[in-house]
C-alpha cells in the first residue's frame, strides 16, 4: 500500500509502470475528454510531462475558437439544447479538453439548472465562469460564482432581504459547495444567509441592493463582525473542510473513488500549499504516480458527457450536436439541467437499466449499425486500414487497440474474433465496433 | 448492379409503336407518372444555372469526394465504355420520347410491382439495342449469382435479373418492370395483341380530360383503390387535430372523397405550373365540412386585406368560425373548456359561444412581413418575422371594446409571466393613426449599447377599422396595413410568398441560422456556403402561390412557381 507521499509523487515510468499508448490514452481521458488515433500516439511519443504541458497550456485551435463562438448568436432562444450544443461541439473540438472537463466538474459541483433559471444567457455565461476561472484559486471562482446571476436565481437570491432572509444559498453554500455536513451549525446557515442580503442578480447582471442588505454584527464559523457575502465566502474557503471537501471531490473526479482518509489529508494540504489553485492541483494529479497505478485504470464509471464525446473524438465523429444533448439525457446527463442543487450523483448511478439502452442505442448508430438522429456514423472503410483487414485477429485487435487501448480479457477478445469471422466482413466491421463500444471495459474510464 | 438493373431499359425489339405510353400499362394501376418530353426538359437543364449552383453546391461537391462519390464516377466511366456516350447522354436518347412509371397492386403483398415505361426517337432504336445487349454481358461477367438470364419472345428479348428484374421491348418502347407476368402483359399490349388498358379506363381518361392537355408532367392516382388498401381505409388519415382541420380540413377531406387526383405540371414562359385536380365539387362534401371552407351559394363578394409593406408571405383564408364551432368534435380533440375560460378571461368575462364567435367573419387574411422597428435605438440581434392578422367582424361595434380588451388583458398576463421570471414588462399606450386608434404595448430599451433581446421584435398593436380587427407585431406595420385597405378577391383560400422579401430576411438572420447548422453538425464553412446557394437559388425566383378553389367540376389545388428569368 503506498504512502500518500509515494502516491503524490511525480510519476516517472518505470519497468513496472511502463509509458504505454494505453498510459497515453488513460492520460487523456482523464486530463479531457480522450482522443484520437492521432492524438494518442502524439501523447505517447511525447511522454507523460510533455503531454500534461500541452494540456494544461495548448497550443491556438481554430475549430475550438469557431466553437467557442458558436451559440453566442442563437442566446435569444430559449430551448437549453443550444447551450448543450454549444458547450458539446466545443468538448468536441478538444482545442482545450483541461479547462473543459473542469467546467464539468465546476457544473456538477455548483450545479445550476436552466429548468428554474431559465436564461440561456445567464447560464451561459456561468458556463464561461467555469471555463475561466476554473483552474485559478478556488476563492475566486468561488466569490465570482456567489456572485453569479444564475446561481443567484437558482438559489433564490432575489429574495434574501435584510429581515427576511432567505437561506437556500447560504446553506447550499457551505453543505455542498465549501464545507459539507458536520462543520458548521444552523446558527452559520442563519447568519451567512443574513450576509447574502442584497445579493441579487438584476437584468443578467449582479447586483448589490444596499436597502436590501443586512449590515448588522453576524457570527458566522466563530468569528463576528458586520459581514457580508465576501466575508462569508472568505471565511469557508479558508477552512481547512473546505480543503478537503474539494480535495477528496477532485481526487475522485480524476483519479479514483473513495481516496483512504491519510490520501486526503496529504492532497487538501496540497491544496492549501498551492493557495486553492485549482488549476496546479489538478495538474499536479495529472502528474501523480496514483493517476497511472493499477487502481486507478478502468477505476471510473464514465459520465455520458465523458462517453459520447471520447467515442466521438476516438472515431473523429461530427455529430448533430443538438441531437447529441438529447440522447445525453435519456443516459441520464442532461448538460444545464442537473437534477437538483447536489448534481449528479456519478459513479454506478450513471448505470441503469434505462440509462444502458441508451449507452447501447449511441454506441450503434455511432457503429453505423441503426440509423439515429445524430446523423453521423463510423466509415469502416477509413477506420479500418487495409493492412488489418487480412483476418479476423487483426481486425479485432486493431479495433480493441484503437477504441480501448488493450485491457480486455482474452476470452471477450476470443469471442469478438469468432463474431467477426462470421457472415460478410463488410457488415462484420461495424458490428465489430459496436460490440467494442458495448463493452463495459469501454463504459469505464 | 442498381446501374445494371436501371441499364436494362435500354432494350429494344420489334418494329411496332404504341404513342401513349398508358395504353402499356394495366388498368388497374394505382399510379401513373408521364413525363412527355424528358429529353427536352434535360436538355434545357444541362448548362442551367440551376445545374450549376447545384453542382457547385457544398453537398454535391462533398459527395463527389466521398468513396460513394469516386465509385459513381468510375461507373460512370465505365458506362462511356460500354456505350460511347456519358449515362445521362445515353438515358436522354432512350427516353427522349417519353418516361412514365406505374405502380401496380400485388394482391396480399404490402409490396407493389414496379412498371417502368421509356420511348426512344426511331433514330436512336438501333443505339439502345446495343448499349442493352453490352450491359447484359457487363451484369452476366460480374455477378456471382444467378446472373442475367435471357429469352426470346418473338421478336422481343426479355431480360432477368436474379428473377427479381425484367426487362423487354417493343419497337423504339423499353419496359421495366418488377414482374416478369406484368412486363410480357405490357408487351402484348404493344404487340395489339390485348386492348384492355389504364389508357381506357374511365378515371383516367377523366383525369386526362380534367387537366391541360400536353404538361410536360401528368400523374394519376386511383385515391379510391389506394385507400382501400391502408389500414384506415383513407388516403390522407392524419391524426385528428382540430388546428390542422381548421388550415388543411378542406384539402383532406378533399383529397379522401375524390375516386381519383389528377396532377398535370407544366412549364411556360418565366413560371412553372402545377394543378392537382380532385373530381369533388365542394357541393360533394358533407355539408358540415363544405360550411367551413366555402362561402354559400349567393354570398356577396369577398373583400380581403391587401398586404402590408415588405410582406413576403400571405395566407388568405375562408373559415366559417361557426360553422367550424358547430363540427369541431368531428374534427378533431378540441379544448372546449380551455376556450371558454380562455375567453372568459381575455374577454371581460364574455361567453364565446355567445358573445364572441357570432361576431367573427369568415375573411381571415394573415401577413409574414419584415419586422420593423421604429422607436428602438437599435433592432435586436435576431430578426424574427413580422406579422400582421386581419380579420373580418360581423358587428365591429359589438367586439370593438372586447377586442381591446382581450388584447390589453393578454398584454397583461404576458407582463405578469415576465414579471415572475424578474424581466421587465410591456408599456400599454394608445395612439391616432388618422381616424384610427391603436392600442400599442412597448418594451422599454434597456440601458447601454448592447444587443436587444429577441423580445423587442415584437411591439404588439392592434385597431378596429371599419369592419376589420388588425394585429400586428409592430405599428409601422399595422398602419401599412390598414393604410393598404381591402381588395375584392376571388373566394377560396390562397397562399403568396414573395421571394425577394424571404431572401432579405434569411440574409438579415445569417448568423443565427449558420449558428445553428454549426450546432447541428456542419462546419461553419460549410453552414454558411449552403445558405448562400439556397439565398442564391432563392435570387432567381420572383415568388410563388397556391391557390385553393373548386367549382362544379371539381376542386383543384394550383401551385405556380415564377423564376425572374
Amino acid at each position: 500500500m503506498p504512502t500518500p507521499e509515494e502516491d503524490l509523487a511525480p510519476y516517472e515510468p518505470t519497468a513496472s509502470e511502463p509509458w504505454t499508448r494505453a498510459a497515453a490514452a488513460h492520460l487523456l481521458r482523464r486530463a479531457g475528454f480522450g482522443g484520437s488515433r492521432g492524438e494518442i500516439e502524439t501523447a505517447f511519443a511525447a511522454g507523460p510531462r510533455r503531454t500534461v504541458d500541452l494540456l494544461v497550456r495548448p497550443a491556438e485551435n481554430p475549430a475550438y475558437r469557431e466553437a467557442r463562438g458558436s451559440v453566442l448568436p442563437l442566446l435569444d432562444f430559449a430551448d437549453v439544447s443550444i447551450l448543450q450544443a454549444g458547450w458539446l461541439l466545443r468538448m468536441l473540438a478538444g482545442g482545450d479538453p483541461f479547462r473543459e472537463k473542469l467546467a464539468l466538474f465546476w457544473h456538477g459541483h455548483f450545479a445550476t439548472s436552466n429548468r428554474k433559471v431559465a436564461d440561456l444567457r445567464l447560464m451561459h455565461a456561468q458556463n464561461l465562469l467555469f471555463l475561466e476561472k476554473g483552474t485559478g484559486r478556488f476563492r475566486d471562482l468561488a466569490l465570482a460564482v456567489a456572485r453569479d446571476p444564475a446561481m443567484l436565481v437558482w438559489l433564490d437570491g432575489d429574495e434574501n432581504e435584510k429581515g427576511r432572509p432567505n437561506e437556500n444559498l447560504a446553506r447550499e453554500w457551505m453543505e455542498l459547495f465549501t464545507l459539507g455536513i458536520g462543520n458548521f451549525g444552523e446558527a452559520d446557515v442563519r447568519e451567512a444567509a443574513r450576509a447574502f442580503t442584497g445579493w441579487h442578480a438584476r437584468r443578467g447582471a449582479f447586483s448589490f441592493d444596499v436597502r436590501a442588505h443586512d449590515a448588522g454584527e453576524k457570527t458566522v464559523l466563530g468569528s463576528r463582525g458586520p459581514l457580508d457575502g465576501k466575508g462569508v465566502v472568505d471565511l469557508c474557503v479558508e477552512r481547512d473542510a473546505c480543503f478537503r471537501l474539494l480535495a477528496r471531490k477532485l481526487f475522485s473526479f480524476y483519479v479514483y473513488p473513495d481516496p483512504s482518509p491519510p490520501l486526503v489529508e496529504a492532497l487538501a494540504v496540497r491544496l492549501r500549499t498551492l493557495d486553492g489553485g485549482i488549476g496546479p492541483f489538478v495538474e499536479a494529479l495529472l502528474r501523480s504516480r496514483a493517476l497511472f497505478r493499477a487502481r486507478s485504470r478502468r477505476a471510473l464509471v464514465k459520465s455520458p458527457v465523458e462517453l459520447a464525446v471520447g467515442t466521438l473524438r476516438a472515431l473523429e465523429l461530427r455529430p448533430d450536436a443538438r441531437a447529441l444533448g438529447a440522447l445525453l439525457r435519456e443516459m441520464g446527463q442532461s448538460l444545464f439541467e442537473p437534477p437538483d442543487v447536489k448534481g449528479w450523483e456519478g459513479g454506478r448511478a450513471w448505470i441503469s437499466a434505462s440509462s444502458l439502452l441508451a449507452r447501447n442505442r449511441f454506441a450503434a448508430e455511432v457503429a453505423g449499425i441503426e440509423e439515429g438522429p445524430l446523423g453521423c456514423a463510423l466509415d469502416p472503410d477509413a477506420f479500418f486500414p487495409l493492412s488489418v483487414r487480412r483476418s479476423p485477429e487483426e481486425t479485432v485487435d486493431f479495433a480493441l487497440e484503437a477504441l480501448l487501448q488493450g485491457g480486455v480479457p482474452p476470452a471477450v477478445r476470443e469471442r469478438l474474433v469468432v463474431s467477426t469471422r462470421e457472415g460478410d466482413p463488410v457488415e462484420a466491421r461495424p458490428r465489430l465496433v459496436h460490440a467494442v463500444l458495448a463493452l463495459p471495459e469501454h463504459q469505464m474510464n | 448492379m442498381l446501374l445494371a438493373a436501371a441499364a436494362l431499359l435500354l432494350l429494344r425489339s420489334g418494329p411496332g409503336v404504341v404513342e401513349d405510353l398508358a395504353a402499356l400499362a394495366p388498368p388497374d394501376a394505382l399510379v401513373f407518372a408521364e413525363v412527355r418530353e424528358p429529353g427536352a426538359i434535360y436538355a434545357r437543364f444541362r448548362g442551367s444555372p440551376l445545374e450549376r449552383a447545384l453542382r457547385g453546391s457544398p453537398a454535391w461537391r462533398e459527395f463527389a469526394e466521398s468513396p460513394k462519390g469516386r465509385n459513381l464516377e468510375k461507373t460512370l466511366a465505365a458506362w462511356k465504355g460500354i456505350s460511347g456516350l456519358p449515362l445521362d447522354e445515353s438515358l436522354r436518347r432512350i427516353a427522349s420520347r417519353g418516361l412514365a412509371a406505374a405502380i401496380l397492386p400485388v394482391p396480399a403483398s404490402p409490396k407493389p410491382d414496379l412498371l417502368l415505361l421509356a420511348r426512344a426517337a426511331d433514330e436512336d432504336s438501333e443505339f439502345a439495342a446495343q448499349t442493352l445487349q453490352g450491359l447484359a454481358n457487363l451484369v452476366t461477367l460480374g455477378r456471382k449469382g444467378e446472373g442475367v438470364r435471357r429469352e426470346e419472345i418473338g421478336e422481343a428479348v426479355l431480360y432477368g435479373i436474379d428473377g427479381k428484374l425484367f426487362a423487354g421491348s417493343s419497337g423504339s418502347l423499353t419496359i421495366v418492370s418488377t414482374n416478369e407476368s406484368v412486363l410480357k402483359a405490357a408487351l402484348a399490349r404493344a404487340a395489339g395483341a390485348t386492348s384492355a388498358s389504364l389508357a381506357g379506363a374511365a378515371p383516367f381518361r377523366a383525369a386526362r380530360e380534367s387537366l391541360p392537355s400536353g404538361a410536360a408532367l401528368f400523374a394519376f392516382l386511383d385515391a379510391a383503390r389506394a385507400a382501400a388498401t391502408r389500414p384506415e381505409g383513407k388516403l390522407l388519415p392524419l391524426e385528428p387535430s382540430a388546428g390542422a382541420a381548421f388550415l388543411f380540413g378542406a384539402v383532406r377531406e378533399l383529397v379522401n372523397a375524390s375516386p381519383f387526383l389528377g396532377l398535370a405540371v407544366s412549364g411556360s414562359g418565366r413560371s412553372i405550373r402545377a394543378i392537382l385536380h380532385a373530381p369533388v365539387p365542394p357541393d360533394g362534401l358533407a355539408p358540415e365540412v363544405r360550411s367551413i371552407f366555402f362561402p354559400s351559394k349567393g354570398a356577396p363578394p369577398v373583400a380581403r386585406a391587401v398586404a402590408p409593406a415588405g410582406e413576403f408571405l400571405a395566407l388568405r383564408l375562408y373559415r366559417d368560425f361557426e360553422a367550424f364551432w358547430t363540427a369541431r368534435e368531428a374534427l378533431g380533440p378540441f379544448d372546449d373548456a380551455g376556450l371558454r375560460m380562455g375567453s372568459r378571461v381575455l374577454f371581460g368575462g364574455r361567453r364565446f359561444e355567445q358573445d364572441i364567435l357570432p361576431h367573427l367573419g369568415p375573411e381571415l387574411d394573415l401577413f409574414l412581413c419584415r419586422q420593423t422597428f421604429g422607436g428602438l435605438p437599435r433592432p435586436p440581434q435576431v430578426r424574427l418575422p413580422g406579422g400582421v392578422i386581419v380579420g373580418r367582424l360581423r358587428n365591429p361595434d359589438a367586439l370593438r371594446s372586447a377586442l381591446t380588451m382581450a388584447f390589453q388583458t393578454g398584454v397583461g398576463l404576458a407582463n405578469a409571466q415576465r414579471g415572475q421570471e424578474g424581466k421587465e414588462g410591456l408599456l400599454l399606450s394608445s395612439e391616432k393613426h388618422g381616424e384610427a386608434t391603436f392600442h400599442v404595448a412597448r418594451y422599454v430599451p434597456p440601458e447601454g449599447d448592447g444587443p436587444l433581446p429577441i423580445e423587442f421584435n415584437a411591439t404588439p398593436a392592434c385597431a378596429v377599422v371599419g369592419d376589420r380587427f388588425y394585429l400586428s407585431s409592430s405599428v409601422e406595420s399595422l398602419a401599412s396595413a390598414i393604410d393598404a385597405g381591402l381588395a375584392p378577391a376571388r373566394p377560396g383560400d390562397r397562399l403568396d410568398l414573395d421571394a425577394a422579401g424571404l431572401r432579405a430576411l434569411l440574409e438579415e438572420n445569417e448568423a443565427p441560422i449558420v449558428a445553428s447548422r454549426v450546432l447541428r453538425g456542419k462546419t461553419r464553412e460549410r453552414a454558411l456556403s449552403e445558405l448562400r446557394l439556397f439565398l442564391d437559388l432563392l435570387a432567381r425566383v420572383e415568388g410563388a402561390s397556391l391557390t385553393f378553389g373548386g367549382d362544379g367540376t371539381g376542386a383543384t389545388l394550383e401551385a405556380v412557381l415564377r423564376f425572374l428569368y
